[in-house]
């Protein structure tokens, strides 16, 4: 078990090297830079700027210098937020996201599951039209659409809920992000769900225990729900590190000081600590998610299980 | 009065193509204790009357007939108390031994719920009385094998355990729909062995359902052979085996090869291909294929006749 995880560890490595040294490289081939305003610098303070942040060494000498950094953990000084490093800004935004994505992907799994099986048990009847059509217009209506128009009807319409804002996480202020956030992937689940159970409810097995007059309830939740699950378990490991590490259009909406915000501004200020410690970050979590999800399959299918 | 009565038993399925006659004013009975072998080809309804006793058939079929199990008419009943009735009085092995256990559960679970639903036993009566039924169908070190899953087992043990698992709750009647076909030839005699064991031990009624009529000659007194749906011919094992009356018995044990049958001479087929069940001929669906078809069997399908214990629908016999 502890071999299999870091084997698995290791081998990701050389990923992380690769998308580090692209991130790298397509940040500085884009025009401009950090310090690059509309009126320009005097020249002497420009300089001086730049022999502060290396930026006046050759390109290669910098990516060593950061390499270098990276290995003892220093993802550098950001080049927006003056006197803050890029784990600081990640360590202050990764909470936030973290609360909001993490129960937009419960919720999403408890409600898109519940409603995939509901749907798969009246396959190509009216309650399953209806939720494949529901989850359609959910996986087809993007977020920026979505958010505004929740925001209009819970806020500005019936005064239910603020219309956006970030107190130290109050419930309140979670409810329409998370929302928000969890819709798409509640329909997109569903869809997954509804079909992974119809062809499990075709197995020989399923025959088998409704044979030994099982209850429905428990042939779907005893015989079928576990191998229904395999095929959402391989959408959510990539999915939830995604969602986990927030939705810039999301944050941007509802006014969170999240993750996401970061990502989208970093890259259009040439911040290029920050984008790179942001890329650095996503990608070890899509590592570690993929890694989890190779845990549970061996959890839920014993013919996976690893010695 | 038979332990199974199954009257003008009629299966139909509503395709796309249009209504699918699977089984046509099908009569059998099975007394207690006693075995009986139904035999056909694939597509002749067999496993279907089994699925309709079983009340498993799928949502776009119809029945109509009877099916009276101990007095009760199982068509009538509603979805739970079928599930009563299931696993509980009726057990059903299947063909598949590789895929008719669920792979993500573990032999015990799959066997212990059995007992946990029609026993109200708890896990832990129900693993002990699991492990007594596992020794009961020879499996070795059955205490092991409960916690073990069924990929770790083979293809003949898993037979065995889902023989085990029907006979949990002391069924009455025994539904086996070709449990040896998945199997290697060793271990399909050692399965039919033990079938005809448990059958004495238990006394349970076996509906043996295969295409085989070798295995039927082993295990069951009397037999019946279904060809498209309809019953061709019933009676006796021994009489069908040695005397077949209707062609297309005759036909069946021409095409069973011999060990000493000579390899230059080759092996006997019925020509032609069993019809198409969405539009079943007039008369009796054997004609096109029959050697002894005459003028009326085109026309009229053939009226069951029954004589010295044997029935037979045929107008040539």
């Amino acid at each position: 078990m502890l071999r299999f995880a870091m084997r698995r560890l290791l081998a990701s490595i050389p990923t992380l090297l690769v998308l580090i040294t692209l991130a790298f490289f397509m940040m500085r081939l884009a025009p401009g830079g950090p310090f690059d305003k509309e009126r320009s610098l005097l020249p002497e303070i420009e300089a001086a700027i730049n022999s502060a942040y290396h930026l006046d060494e050759p390109l290669w000498q910098q990516y060593l210098r950061y390499m270098g950094g990276l290995l003892q953990g220093d993802l550098g000084p950001s080049f927006q937020y003056a006197g803050f490093s890029v784990s600081e800004l990640i360590a202050q935004g990764f909470p936030v996201s973290l609360a909001i994505g993490l129960s937009s992907m419960v919720l999403a799994l408890l409600v898109g599951g519940a409603a995939g099986i509901w749907a798969a048990m009246r396959q190509n009847r009216l309650g399953d039209w209806s939720v494949m059509t529901l989850s359609m217009a959910g996986i087809s209506l993007p977020s920026y659409v979505i958010a505004p128009l929740m925001i209009l009807l819970f806020a500005v319409t019936l005064h239910w809920l603020p219309a956006g804002g970030w107190e130290q996480g109050r419930y309140l202020d979670m409810l329409m992000p998370v929302l928000a956030l969890a819709l798409p992937q509640i329909a997109y689940i569903a869809r997954l769900m509804r079909g992974s159970m119809i062809e499990v409810l075709r197995s020989n097995f399923i025959r088998t225990a409704r044979a030994k007059g099982l209850p429905e309830r428990r042939v779907i939740l005893r015989h079928a729900l576990k191998p229904a699950m395999m095929p959402i378990l391989s959408f959510l490991g990539p999915t939830a590190a995604g969602v986990i590490t927030g939705s810039v259009v999301i944050e941007q909406i509802f006014g969170i000081p999240g993750l996401g915000r970061y990502f989208v501004q970093a890259a259009i200020n040439r911040d290029y600590t920050l984008v790179l410690g942001v890329v650095i970050f996503y990608g070890l979590l899509i590592v570690l998610f993929n890694f989890l999800v190779d845990l549970l399959y061996g959890a839920l299918d014993p013919r996976v299980r690893v010695e | 009065m038979p332990l199974l009565e199954v009257e003008n038993l009629e299966i139909s399925f509503r395709t796309q193509e249009g209504e699918l006659r699977a089984v046509n004013s099908l009569s059998l009975e099975i007394g207690a204790g006693e075995a009986l072998g139904v035999v056909g080809e694939s597509g002749s309804g067999k496993s279907q009357t089994a699925m309709a006793i079983m009340g498993l058939l799928a949502p776009n079929a119809s029945v109509r007939g009877r099916i009276r199990f101990d007095g009760q008419d199982l068509l009538g009943l509603k979805p739970a108390q079928m599930n009563r009735i299931r696993g509980a009085q009726i057990g059903m092995v299947f063909q598949d031994p590789m895929t008719s256990l669920n792979p993500y559960l573990s032999v015990g679970t799959q066997m212990a719920e059995v007992l946990v639903q029609h026993r109200g036993m708890n896990q832990v009566a129900g693993l002990a009385e699991s492990a007594r039924m596992l020794e009961a169908v020879r499996i070795p070190d059955p205490t092991q094998r409960l916690s073990q899953y069924p990929h770790e087992l083979s293809g003949g043990m898993r037979q065995r355990v889902m023989i085990a698992m029907t006979l949990l709750c002391r069924p009455r009647l025994l539904i086996a729909d070709e449990p040896t076909t998945a199997l290697d030839v060793t271990v399909q005699a050692q399965i039919l062995e033990l079938l005809g064991e448990l059958r004495r031990e238990f006394g349970v009624a076996v509906m043996l359902i295969t295409h085989d009529l070798g295995i039927v000659g082993e295990l069951c007194e009397r037999t019946l052979v279904m060809y498209a749906g309809q019953l061709m011919e019933s009676g006796p094992t021994a009489r069908l085996l040695s005397r077949p009356g209707h062609p297309y018995t005759r036909g069946l044990l021409d095409s069973r090869p011999a060990l000493d049958s000579p390899l230059d001479v080759p092996l006997a087929a019925i020509p032609g291909s069993p019809p198409d069940l969405l539009r079943l001929p007039a008369g009796c669906p054997f004609q096109p294929r029959c050697p002894q078809a005459f003028e009326p069997c085109a026309r009229r399908p053939p009226v069951i006749e029954q004589r010295d214990g044997v029935r037979r629908a045929c107008h040539a016999v």
